[in-house]
């Protein structure tokens, strides 16, 4: 057992941050307006309790002592996945479903260490069969994009 | 072989079709738009409506349902505002759940001169459910109950507060002269569940839906103190009275139809009322009509959109009654 | 008794017709593969079906049993991604996860789909007897159940949260409070003001649970996967021994349990498949507390809940077949369908159409054992998925939920959201905080509040009331052992040490 002082823990961090989740809440719960009672407890209890609940869990974070703080090995490749997946959010509707999905799964592939031709295969394929899938088999439509137009 | 070959003479029909709609417009790749995920009411009411549309060759090009989930059309009525304000070649399914919420404000911004209102297909209506051993046999004694102590008939429904489900139960309460606030009304997930509550005791009076409350009804399992319409509805529950009959001014038909964007083209909005008019007059109509759940309805172009604006006038006016909306 | 024979022959005759069995055949690969499928559910594809059945015109009958086979069928497809993956492809198979997961690294994913499917095919067909017999009693008890008594059941639920917690309570309780909270956006059912929305339109509706699981599980995974470039994470096939003769009779008293548990809950209009697959699985852990082998790879940990689930589906049926009570959406939708035809669901369904009523009864005990005997087979290949080369499986995995979310919902806000709960999911794996309660809380969340209020607005606010039925009673004691229980061994040792 080493002494160890209240530095910083990535479960403190944690705690911290559930606190704040839960004030957040209890804020936004307190400004409620209602026009009417129409049941006893009304909107805000049900929350406010479970809100009150999360913070002390949050605060038994804060005493504990908790892990370490540490950073990923590969530090780049989650966020480029992040930057590659919002792109996608972003870009569906502009380029059309085909277009960004392809280049979503290359992005992914690449990421996963694909060599690029066989990424570019794959993805081709990938984006192909979902738009079948979902487009032509279950009648859902798909954005076109800039290829539909 | 027979229908097969009958479906394939009707896909040959679009062109004579559009020659008789005349006005020179040909929807494009037709959409409509649905303001729920694949089950929710609005899409069964596009893809229904859609195919009945494709098959009798009264729109020729095939019509795809496109889902935008969110605040009862919400998200949708965002989307046509913001994107599609002129689009020739979408509409998108609405109903009373709709009108109630663009007067409450949940619509955002938009709200009923936002849109081009095309035509109703069918409705539902509204009607008060009671359990087959229930004390009160017809509407005035559930009112003289309501009357003598708001609270003391506990009531539940598929929606909030607010919601055209609770609209049913206030517009009782109204008729009734109770203030719609005292009302003790129990929100449920769907009618059904409001149902199974009603029938194991836990709830009093259950102001549901006809299509479904219907099994019940014709089992003996619930009364129907009275239906929310402005005259008797057809089959079975032909026998339950009117609101009105009994002396109370309740009516609430839930009535499903299509908008189409606020600067949709003349011909293009001429176009989809005549379409709906010619579909609601389609001999093949009732029984898929019936197949939604919906009774005959029928109103297209400026009467419905007359009704729209009507009823949402007048549920703001109920909104703002119970400080469900500020002034 | 002996008419339910002769009724159900009846329904026999007309469930093996050649078309009715190709249909109940065709709606079991449908059901398995929507499972499968992350963003699209059987709500969904029974709504995208019906259209085609009208255009078909198919008779009601054969209709309603190919869209019931879908339904069912679902319920053996989401276990599949849950337990190679740990990626649940439906609410119910979350828990499966817990086990499924980690048998899968061990190399034996085999044997866990295949128990799985057993557990599926058990709790199923037990539950179609049951129904087959009890249906009308059943349902019957089920209305009876008041808002005060779902209360005491929720609350049941969530005091086994701990169980499926891992480590530290407290970052199971914050991470079930977190899924409650989540639950509660949107308008409320109580009074119609928004909670929570922060003004947005999109959120109105609330958080859809397809969102909140492609997010916390298959991105989430995904995140983490790429970071430690898959060298410590990721199942692999191995050469894990096959499930054995013996292990399944191992699992067997769970299967039944759960078949208990599950067709209960599923039965009672309130509830459904999450809510009895999770009851399964805690009840499950807690009974072998003291083996200490739950979460770390125990095939009764998959059997359980995939039991339960495939069971409650059917009881679900219950209500919607003798009552025409709807327990669920998807179950709306299938009453939907009967009014398509012009029948009338209801009490009077199996006097007025024996042909449908039993038609349909008689062909889920087909399509059960046709899911058994198609899923069998399919393990060795679906296991093979772990062979597939991550650069493939991943971009594949990922495009696939987002086509999924979106395609329902047309919504980049969806997307954009899903992609914040994967961020979340990576963060609180590298945290150690269980994903799992996260969507116990948002399944279970809801319900409590709605019930709570709904009770309380009937007591006209007194809390006294809602203990007052016996069911609610036993409920509400078995809520207090269940929280207490794990503070008595605590408890104990220390005793014993200070003495």
């Amino acid at each position: 057992m080493s002494p160890e002082g209240p530095r910083l823990s990535a479960d403190r961090l944690l705690g911290v941050a559930l606190i704040v989740i839960a004030g957040l809440t209890l804020w936004s719960a307190q400004s409620l307006v209602v026009a009417f009672a129409a049941d006893p407890l009304g909107p805000k209890g049900f929350p406010s309790a479970v809100a009150t609940i999360l913070a002390v869990c949050g605060a038994l974070l804060l005493f504990g002592r908790g892990l370490p703080f540490a950073w990923p090995e590969r530090r780049a490749a989650p966020f480029l996945l992040l930057v590659v997946m919002a792109a996608y959010a972003l870009l569906l509707e502009p380029l059309g479903f085909l277009l960004a999905t392809a280049g979503l799964a290359l992005g992914v592939a690449l990421l996963f260490g694909a060599r690029l031709w066989m990424a570019l295969l794959t993805s081709a394929a990938t984006s192909a069969a979902l738009w079948a899938l979902f487009d032509k088999l279950l009648d859902l439509p798909l954005p076109k994009g800039i290829l539909g137009a | 072989m027979y229908r097969r070959a009958l479906l394939a003479a009707s896909a040959l029909l679009p062109a004579a079709a559009q020659a008789q709609n005349a006005g020179g417009f040909t929807p494009q790749n037709p959409e409509c738009i649905a303001g729920a995920a694949p089950g929710g009411g609005f899409d069964i009411s596009c893809r229904l409506t859609a195919r009945m549309l494709n098959e009798t060759g009264i729109v020729g090009p095939s019509i795809r349902t496109q889902n935008m989930p969110g605040g009862i059309g919400a998200v949708a009525i965002n989307h046509i505002n913001a994107q599609r304000r002129t689009d020739p070649n979408v509409i998108v399914a609405v109903s009373t759940g709709s009108w109630v919420n663009m007067a409450t404000g949940r619509f955002g911004r938009f709200g009923e001169n936002d849109v081009r209102w095309i035509g109703a297909i069918g409705a539902d209506y509204g009607v008060i459910a009671v359990k087959k051993d229930s004390p009160y046999a017809t509407l005035t004694d559930l009112v003289t109950a309501l009357r003598a102590n708001p609270g003391g008939v506990p009531m539940g429904a598929g929606g909030a507060v607010g919601s055209q489900d609770w609209t049913k139960a206030a517009l009782v309460a109204r008729a009734a002269g109770v203030d719609p606030r005292r009302m003790r009304y129990v929100p449920f997930e769907g009618g059904g569940q409001a149902l199974a509550a009603l029938l194991g005791g836990h709830i009093q009076m259950a102001p549901v839906d006809a299509s479904e409350a219907r099994g019940q009804f014709e089992a003996g399992e619930i009364r129907l103190l009275a239906v929310l319409a402005a005259e008797r509805l057809p089959g079975t529950l032909s026998s339950v009275p009117t609101a009105k009959e009994q002396g109370f001014d309740a009516e609430w038909p839930i009535v499903r139809g299509f908008y189409g964007p606020p600067q949709m083209p003349d011909a293009a909005y001429n176009f989809w009322v005549n379409a709906l008019r010619r579909l609601t007059a389609h001999p093949d109509w009732p029984d898929q009509r019936a197949a939604q759940g919906l009774f005959e309805f029928n109103l297209v172009g400026a009467e419905y959109e007359a009704l729209a604006k009507r009823r949402t006038a007048e549920f703001r006016q109920l909104a703002r009654d119970v400080g469900l909306v500020s002034q | 008794m002996m008419e339910t024979f002769s009724a159900l022959g009846g329904g026999f005759t007309v469930a093996l017709t050649p078309m009715n069995l190709a249909l109940a055949f065709l709606g079991c690969i449908i059901g398995t593969a929507i499972g499968v499928l992350p963003g699209i559910g059987p709500l969904n594809a029974i709504a995208l079906l019906l259209p085609f059945c009208l255009a078909l015109r198919l008779p009601p009958e054969s209709a309603l049993i190919l869209l019931a086979a879908v339904y069912y069928g679902s319920g053996y497809g989401g276990r599949i991604t849950a337990i190679l993956l740990n990626m649940p492809g439906e609410p119910s198979a979350v828990l499966t996860t817990l086990d499924g997961h980690p048998l899968a690294k061990q190399g034996r994913g085999s044997a866990a789909l295949a128990i799985s499917g057993i557990g599926s095919f058990v709790g199923a067909t037990l539950s179609v007897i049951l129904m087959s017999f009890l249906s009308v009693p059943l349902a019957r008890i089920a209305v009876s159940f008041s808002p005060a008594d779902y209360v005491a059941l929720i609350a049941f639920a969530l005091s086994l949260l701990g169980a499926v917690g891992g480590a530290s309570a407290p970052k199971a309780w914050a991470a079930g409070c977190l899924g409650i909270l989540l639950a509660l956006v949107g308008v409320d059912s109580g009074t119609g003001v928004e909670r929570f929305t922060a003004g947005s339109i999109e959120l109105l509706g609330g958080i859809d649970f397809t969102v909140l699981a492609v997010g916390l599980f298959a991105i989430g995974e995904i995140l983490l996967l790429i970071e430690t470039k898959l060298r410590t994470e990721a199942a692999k096939l191995g050469k894990g021994q096959r499930l054995t003769f013996r292990e399944l009779v191992f699992c067997l008293p769970a299967m039944l349990r759960a078949t208990g548990i599950g067709f209960v809950i599923g039965v009672l209009p309130g509830a459904g498949a999450s809510v009895a697959s999770a009851l399964s699985y805690t009840a499950e852990k807690r009974l072998h507390e003291s083996e200490g082998t739950f979460g770390k790879g125990d095939l009764r940990g998959v059997a359980s809940p995939e039991t339960a689930d495939n069971a409650a589906q059917i009881g679900n049926l219950v209500p919607m077949l003798s009552l025409g009570i709807p327990g669920s959406g998807t179950t709306a939708v299938l009453l939907g369908a009967l009014l398509m035809y012009n029948i009338t669901p209801g009490p009077l369904l199996f006097t007025q159409r024996p042909d449908v009523a039993w038609g349909l009864i008689a062909s889920m005990y087909i399509g059960n054992a046709m899911l058994l005997l198609l899923n069998l087979p399919l393990v060795g290949i679906f296991a093979r998925l772990l062979t597939v080369p991550a650069w493939v499986l991943y971009p594949g995995v990922l495009a696939l939920s987002f086509a999924g979310v979106y395609a329902v919902s047309n919504s980049a806000f969806d997307l954009l959201m899903a992609i914040g709960f994967g961020v979340m999911g990576w963060l609180f794996r590298k945290l150690d905080v269980p994903l799992v309660p996260i969507v116990l809380g948002f399944v279970l969340g809801r319900m409590l509040e709605d019930n709570l209020r709904r009770a309380l607005s009937l007591s006209d606010g007194n809390v006294a009331e809602l203990l007052v039925s016996p069911v609610s009673i036993a409920l509400w004691v078995m809520t207090l052992v269940a929280v207490l229980w794990p503070l008595r061994a605590r408890l104990v040792p220390r005793r014993a040490v200070a003495s």
